[in-house]
């Protein structure tokens, strides 16, 4: 394809029931790519079901949340120097099979940070639950007001992103590298795009947005966004 | 309360909040205290400009410490300790997930050269 390195990294909490069928499938249909797991300190079977599998695992002996354990995967590919790094998703929604679509789409558009997006391509939220559609709507109004550009689904965990920008997101912290990550970056002078692809029902485990965190979520992220426009004029520009 | 002590109490909570939001984007409050903390200060913010809520807060205070005029500059104490402790234990857990991230980075590094070791970084 290219001569790329590329590191495929899925951060995995308490995914049990779905890890062992998405390394299967990952390692199926992106056998050029490297992987590794981003175990966030699982107290379930999946680490046991990890070293079965003989895949390359990095394990927080707790959990950190689901932005450092990105933030993990990032470290470890510029510590590696990987060209691209590609998230996704440990619960079995993204089909590993749409990756290669979104990393050709990738090379070829030569933005920084690709999003596979739910809804780039309809351009509405039909279907989402009434919570989650606001604040879906809130985050893509904020990336549009503050990163020039609206990204419609600024909570994909199914990314492309290039090594020039694994510096700048090493740096900082950020709530789940969603808007914020967005926003941060387009301020740092780097490109940002959404690919369109469609996801799967999540089949088993547990959401990371319960009733709590849907309510502080959106004010931390929004709150967030704010701080990554003021934090992106401190830092040194980084974009070519 | 005078207007000049609605005046102080806005500029200081303008202040604090400044120094709250200097320190989330630093990394050194989780963002998570910080929003707690500049809804505190919000509220600080509403009782001096509103004059309701500064009656109703007037009454509350007179209250809970009668002609205790220092119980104000004793609260005011409170919250900046709170920010203090809330920051340093922002940063303690900050350098923990930092130690975390790393070992777990190593530890994946080196079953990578063990899996592949004619590579120059190992295949994770």
């Amino acid at each position: 394809m290219t001569g790329d390195r590329v590191l495929v990294a899925i951060p995995a909490f308490n995914e049990a029931a779905t890890i062992a069928e998405v390394v299967t499938r990952v390692r199926r249909s992106m056998p050029g790519f490297d992987l590794l797991i981003i175990n966030d300190g699982s107290s379930d079977r999946t680490q046991e079901i990890l070293d079965g599998l003989g895949v390359g695992t990095a394990h927080h002996l707790c959990n950190l949340g689901y932005g450092r354990a990105i933030q993990t995967a990032i470290k470890y590919a510029g510590h590696h120097r990987y060209d691209v790094l590609i998230t996704l998703d440990a619960d079995g929604q993204h089909a590993p099979e749409q990756v290669l679509s979104l990393f050709q789409e990738f090379q070829a558009s030569g933005n920084d940070c690709v999003v596979g997006s739910r809804f780039v391509e309809g351009r509405d939220y039909g279907g989402a639950p009434f919570d989650r559609r606001l604040g879906m709507l809130l985050f893509s109004w904020l990336t549009w007001i503050f990163a020039g550009k609206r990204i419609y689904d600024t909570t994909s965990g199914l990314r492309a992103i290039r090594a020039a920008v694994f510096e700048p997101l090493a740096r900082w912290h950020f709530v789940d590298f969603h808007a914020e990550a967005i926003v941060y970056l387009s301020r740092l002078g780097f490109k940002v795009a959404e690919f369109p692809i469609t996801v799967e029902e999540r089949r088993a485990g547990i959401s990371m947005y319960s009733p709590f965190k849907a309510v502080v979520y959106p004010l931390k992220t929004a709150l967030m966004v704010l701080l990554a426009v003021a934090h992106a004029r401190y830092s040194r520009p980084r974009a070519a | 309360m005078t207007t000049l002590g609605a005046l102080v109490l806005v500029l200081a909570a303008a202040l604090v909040g400044g120094w709250i939001l200097d320190l989330i984007r630093r990394g050194r409050l989780y963002v998570g205290y910080g929003i707690v903390l500049l809804a505190l200060i919000l509220l600080v913010v509403v009782v001096a400009v509103v004059p309701l809520a500064r009656d109703l807060a007037q009454a509350l205070l007179d209250r809970l410490f009668p002609s205790e005029p220092v119980a104000v500059v004793g609260l005011a104490a409170l919250l900046l300790l709170l920010i203090y402790l809330l920051h340093q234990l922002s940063v303690l857990s900050d350098r923990v997930a930092t130690l975390t991230q790393e070992l777990a980075i190593r530890s994946a590094s080196g079953k990578a050269q063990e899996n592949d070791p004619g590579s120059p970084n190992g295949k994770p």
